[in-house]
């Protein structure tokens, strides 16, 4: 019976497979054989079909059929999960119903589910990890370093509780936009005339308009992964974007969007309006004082393209709190908020208050203080 | 009979000096001829003046007088620094072979008042140092706190006479921190610290966070980056503003200016002279 799901598996010696950042190519875990990505696309491109092609089907059944008492109930949950077997076990995966990509938890095979990027819905582009899972949790330590305030007991005691390489879907946006500003800006000077201060402001009306083109702006599609932090970790190379294969799956977790481009384009569309009022007030200088008194920004979306963007996600646990980290897995970028140890705080706080205080007692009392009386 | 001659020389300026210094020891620093003091007040004072005086190696005196002028041969035109001179020097005052003192010489019949410096007291107090000593006690005799006054007097006078002894006397360019403004300066200080607190715990809290959601989208420029197609700068009009500022007048009093320093007499004094 044809699956929804293709684990792609070693032809030498039927081994999970994963792709490999460091060599380009697409490796098997258990003989170390490593294949270009055509012939891994070429191998399972039937594969691919028969599983759309059953996932179809099995849409069209699930419409039709109500679920019966032996079908796990979600409640709520129910019409977010979708049910696959796993072609190499037989297992039963549930998963997300915006899951392409994972690995079966039994038997540990790569597993895709080709239909989620099918037809409309398949990417554009894939930027492909470069860096591998050693180096996110080598750049988790280095993150640590010179963090004063950090908890002793969080390093001492930290361990990975999670660590996984993820491909995010965004959305890109190229946009056109042209905008005009209208500000008033003074110039103020200062002069005496006997026992009076006279202060003169020469006013100005100051009109700005002008163009400029966006390309490529990404917003996330998946209400899974916290915008700021897939803020934080870009840019990306889009020099490296490649035509998407789902040969560069295999070893990684992949959504399909959830966001759609249209709810996706308000936030692009804001990100570009502040670097236009920003580009165009830095033409404005001369002046001491600028206020902005009308505006006018005009975003004209252009050509949207669907990639899948590669980012480590890594959590840790203490004290019971999560905590979450993310790695750019092309460029190395790490962020993530850590905790803060509050005596460490306290301390660092008091040392420096009484410290600087001693410090400019001692200096009043000396040179500097004679020196301040004198001018008061 | 040359070593003889000799031995007879040292021996007179050794005694001469003995004397100096035994007088300095023995005469009356505080003088009330008014009665204004009782015993007791007149002792501590004069104890306190003696103590100072052998310090510093620079009398300090009190002469209280009821009348300056019956203490002139010809009184007619004559002012207070007159009787002041003929104390100083008749008596003589002074410490060393400079004469070095400061006295506060009241006149109680007028309230004239006058600070009389010579040799090293000129140093000690010059024409600013004699207008600061002057306003600590003028306000406790101008209401006849006399020996709240004359304490004062005392007082800023060890403290004047130690600031000249580090090398640096009471002066326009060393002007003395009063108690008010140390308490704000140490308050001030103390806030400062403070805020540098705040600065460095802001630094060391924003290195624990990394994630934020971004405003704008400057990486995304396409090439070009920002064409105007219109610009102008028009001048509407001009306002003004006129707001009463007076300059403020110069702090720095008497023959000194804004320079310092003592103005000394032909006599090699120095003085400042007015009413309680």
């Amino acid at each position: 019976m044809a699956t929804q799901v293709t684990n792609y598996k070693c032809p030498a010696c039927g081994g999970p497979l994963h792709f490999s950042g460091t060599t380009g190519k697409v490796e098997c875990d258990y003989c170390g054989s490593s294949y270009d990505i055509a012939e891994i696309e070429t191998k399972y491109a039937e594969k691919d079909a028969e599983a759309v092609k059953a996932a179809q089907e099995a849409e069209i059944k699930e419409n039709e059929q109500n679920f019966d008492e032996d079908t796990n109930s979600w409640g709520d949950e129910e019409n977010h999960m979708k049910m696959y077997s796993c072609p190499s076990c037989g297992a039963q995966l549930f998963c997300d119903e915006t899951t392409a990509a994972t690995s079966c938890p039994y038997c540990g095979n790569p597993t895709i589910i080709p239909g989620q990027f099918s037809g409309t819905k398949k990417p554009d582009y894939i930027l492909p990890f470069k860096l591998e899972k050693k180096q996110a949790v080598e750049a988790l330590k280095n993150h640590y370093k010179g963090k004063r305030l950090l908890p002793n007991a969080f390093t001492a005691n930290n361990h990975v509780e999670e660590i996984k390489g993820v491909y995010v879907p965004f959305w890109l946006f190229d946009a056109d936009a042209n905008g005009s500003v209208t500000y008033h800006a003074t110039n103020s000077t200062v002069r005496r005339e006997g026992d009076y201060k006279v202060t003169e402001t020469r006013h100005y009306n100051v009109y700005r308009s002008g163009k400029m083109n966006f390309k490529k702006v990404p917003v996330d599609g998946s209400s899974k992964m916290p915008d700021d932090y897939m803020d934080s970790i870009e840019p990306f190379n889009y020099n490296e974007l490649k035509e998407f294969s789902s040969a560069y799956l295999p070893g990684f977790l992949a959504d399909k969007y959830d966001v759609d481009k249209k709810e996706a384009v308000e936030r692009a569309d804001t990100r570009c309006r502040e670097t236009v009022m920003n580009s165009i007030k830095t033409t404005v200088s001369g002046y001491g004082m600028v206020n902005v008194i009308n505006r006018n920004i005009n975003i004209q979306s252009k050509e949207v393209k669907y990639a899948l963007m590669p980012v480590w996600l890594l959590t840790t646990k203490w004290n019971n709190q999560n905590y979450l980290f993310a790695m750019n897995g092309q460029t190395g970028k790490f962020v993530g908020d850590l905790p803060i140890d509050k005596h460490k705080l306290n301390r660092w706080f008091w040392s420096v208050a009484v410290g600087a205080s001693v410090v400019l007692s001692l200096l009043f009392s000396g040179p500097l203080g004679r020196f301040i009386t004198e001018l008061f | 009979m040359r070593k003889k001659f000799s031995a007879i020389i040292l021996s007179l300026i050794l005694i001469l000096s003995f004397t100096v210094t035994a007088l300095a020891s023995d005469m009356d620093y505080v003088t009330d001829e008014a009665g204004i003091l009782d015993t007791s007040e007149r002792n501590k004072l004069n104890d306190k003046a003696k103590e100072l005086s052998l310090k510093y190696n620079c009398g300090v005196y009190i002469i209280v007088l009821q009348d300056y002028l019956s203490y002139l041969d010809n009184p007619t035109g004559a002012v207070i620094k007159d009787t002041a001179e003929k104390f100083y020097f008749d008596k003589p005052m002074g410490i060393g072979k400079d004469q070095s003192g400061i006295m506060l010489m009241l006149s109680m019949s007028d309230r004239d008042y006058i600070l009389y410096a010579h040799g090293y007291g000129n140093t000690a107090f010059t024409d600013y140092g004699k207008d600061y000593l002057a306003d600590m006690f003028l306000g406790e005799l101008g209401k006849d706190n006399w020996y709240k006054g004359f304490d004062i007097y005392l007082n800023t006078c060890n403290k004047m006479l130690k600031a000249s002894h580090m090398g640096n006397p009471i002066d326009v360019n060393n002007k003395p921190v009063s108690l008010y403004v140390r308490l704000w300066g140490i308050a001030a200080c103390i806030v400062l610290g403070f805020i540098a607190a705040f600065i460095v715990k802001s630094i060391l809290l924003d290195q624990h966070k990394s994630v934020a959601k971004k405003r704008e989208a400057n990486q995304y420029i396409a090439d070009g980056g920002l064409e105007l197609t219109d610009r102008y700068d028009r001048f509407t009009h001009k306002t003004q503003s006129r707001v009463y500022d007076p300059p403020q007048k110069n702090n720095s009093s008497g023959g000194s200016g804004r320079s310092g320093g003592t103005t000394v007499d032909s006599r090699g004094s120095s003085s400042k002279s007015g009413k309680f």
